[in-house]
């Protein structure tokens, strides 16, 4: 079987804790970036560069949490309003353990997911 | 060439459940996961598409998955069965769909499907009285 640390999928909805102990969220989205190591008829591959973390909310069940989300204004409004709550939290300072994943940021330094 | 891809983009939005055709726009997956390696500084970077109920069902985390995926393994021939797995080399672009460059037979979902087709369909009572 492949690794449970090798599939992507298993990261959404882990819980993210920050370096102080505070709770940040759970995990979204998984942000992936077109510079990784070139793989032959695809060219660079996604790397992952971070995680998109943020509390649960309805708009985040119905998959409306962007920021660019568009539609009737309550939706679009309350999609942008989950987005704006978002945090981003670059890969490099994760640690993943077996119930969840910790960072070397605080809640309050960690930057925002759409600034 | 290389495929077309976004610069940057979420993989729970614009992958994960998305529909794959093959090089004649032919439905016959979907993204079920993704398989990811790491590179020699420790940076992970995806390096398959993976497909089936070895793929879906531990995404769902509750006990309806973990049947999911029981029921798959006690079916499948192999003892230790790995999901159907697409390699990125032959994703040619990444839209609101993935496509690739080949047919879907040159694929290991078509193994999974083919399998699914002798395994279960076929075993239904009236499956082959499909034409009446």
């Amino acid at each position: 079987m492949v690794p449970t640390d090798r599939r992507v999928g298993l990261l959404f909805g882990q819980r993210v804790v920050g370096a102080d102990g505070t709770d940040i969220g759970h995990v979204h989205d998984v942000r992936l970036r077109a510079d990784g190591p070139f793989i032959p008829g695809f060219g660079p591959a996604l790397r992952i560069e971070g995680l998109v973390v943020g509390e649960g909310s309805l708009a985040t069940r119905f998959g409306l949490d962007r920021a660019d989300v568009a539609g009737p204004w309550p939706l679009s409004a309350l999609g942008r309003r989950a987005a704006r709550r978002a945090h981003f939290v670059p890969w490099e300072t994760i640690e993943r353990h077996e119930t969840h994943i910790t960072t070397t940021h605080t809640r309050a330094d960690v930057p925002k997911a759409y600034p | 060439m290389n495929a077309e891809v976004p610069p940057m983009l979420e993989a729970g939005l614009s992958l994960l459940d998305r529909q794959i055709v093959d090089c004649h726009e032919r439905p016959f997956a979907k993204v079920d996961d993704l398989e990811i390696a790491f590179d020699v500084l420790g940076h992970p970077y995806v390096v398959a598409i993976l497909c089936g109920p070895g793929a879906s069902g531990p995404r769902m985390r509750d006990r309806l998955g973990t049947w999911i995926v029981a029921i798959w393994q006690r079916l499948h021939p192999a003892v230790d069965p790995d999901p159907a797995r697409i390699p990125m080399t032959v994703v040619a672009r990444i839209d609101s769909t993935v496509h690739l460059s080949v047919d879907a037979d040159a694929t290991a979902v078509r193994v999974l499907n083919d399998w699914t087709l002798q395994h279960i369909i076929n075993r239904i009572p009236g499956a082959d009285h499909g034409a009446d």
